[in-house]
């Protein structure tokens, strides 16, 4: 899944942030100890209108997600 | 139907007081419901209450009115309104996340909210197949306790249903992973699991309680409070509370599949 792509420090900025009504960012590391976020296209739109609308302008890149360990 | 003057009689619905306190919720949060949508939410409570359900239940989430803001509203109460995050895309059908990054926080952790280790109930209603690997709803408490539905988590076949325990108990069913799932225990050393059309009970399993870890859907809770194991079956119901018999459990999932179908969602 093609994802955009965050520093660690962008990725601290919008973790658990909203972007709109009862929804909020949340990121993901990949295989290469990456940070990802991942939105829909009416999710795009929304944040446009935020502070946040810089990671629209993050890059893109296809995500390999890391083999967490089972939960059991 | 007409009156004495042949007009049209305004036909009046009567709604359920806790089904308008939720209505007004969802309008206060900026959604909205159609008719047939608080039509719906009205019969379910008039159900759940019918059933003996209502009171125990500290969340019911009807996944009505197409967006994060109406969907995230509790039937049950005020407390517990929920909150969508990462990727979801949403419709009148239900909440889809997107199986990478997309849950929905219920915000309820077992201990302290249902500290009763032999009365909990769990359950969610998802109207696309789940999928392979991943929790449909769940959280692991610190102590090693699970709270899991993830029907085929282990492989294309194998899956969890666990309820207030360290037990694990692998269940095999080879069915797709859609409909109605749930699991509810009332005592200690067995609990039952429900599909749409078939309940099991398992035994043989200690209880205690998860805490500090919040149940989430469409993906689990897990240690550290960190959630993984995204799913991408579409959400059309939520439940949380105090364990049901087998009768009250059975009643209320013969209601969410009226629910859901009343809405063309099942």
């Amino acid at each position: 899944m093609i994802g955009y792509i965050l520093t660690l420090e962008q990725k601290n900025a919008i973790q658990g942030q909203e972007f709109a009504s009862y929804q909020y960012f949340n990121c993901v590391i990949s295989i290469d100890d990456i940070w990802f976020t991942f939105f829909t296209s009416e999710e795009e739109i929304l944040i446009k209108n935020t502070v946040y609308n810089w990671v629209l302008n993050c890059p893109k890149g296809e995500f390999i997600p890391k083999p967490t360990p089972p939960i059991i | 139907m007409l009156n004495v003057f042949g007009l049209f009689k305004n036909s009046v619905v009567s709604y359920d007081a806790d089904a308008l306190a939720y209505f007004a919720r969802v309008t206060a949060a900026g959604g909205s419901l159609t008719t047939a949508e608080k039509n719906a939410a009205n019969t379910l409570t008039l159900a759940y209450k019918s059933a003996g359900a209502w009171t125990s239940a500290v969340a019911i989430y009807p996944f009505l009115g197409g967006s994060a803001a109406s969907m995230a509203q509790n039937l049950k109460s005020a407390s517990f309104t929920g909150t969508f995050n990462g990727g979801f895309t949403y419709s009148s059908l239900g909440a889809a996340p997107n199986g990478t990054n997309g849950y929905f926080n219920t915000t309820i952790e077992v201990w302290p909210t249902l500290p009763d280790t032999n009365s909990f109930s769990m359950a969610t209603y998802i109207n696309t197949n789940g999928a392979t690997g991943a929790y449909q709803m769940g959280a692991v408490g610190g102590n090693g306790t699970y709270n899991l539905i993830g029907g085929h988590v282990v492989n294309s076949t194998q899956g969890y249903y666990i309820n207030n325990t360290t037990t694990v108990t692998t269940i095999t069913d080879a069915t797709n992973i859609n409909g109605f799932l749930a699991t509810s225990r009332i005592a200690a050393g067995s609990y039952i699991y429900y599909r749409s059309a078939t309940s099991t009970t398992i035994t043989a399993n200690s209880t205690s309680v998860a805490y500090l870890y919040p149940i989430v859907m469409g993906a689990s809770n897990s240690f550290g409070g960190v959630v993984g194991s995204f799913d991408t079956g579409r959400i059309a119901f939520g439940h949380l509370g105090g364990g049901l018999s087998d009768a009250i459990m059975l009643s209320i999932r013969s209601a969410v599949i009226t629910f859901q179908t009343s809405l063309g969602r099942a």
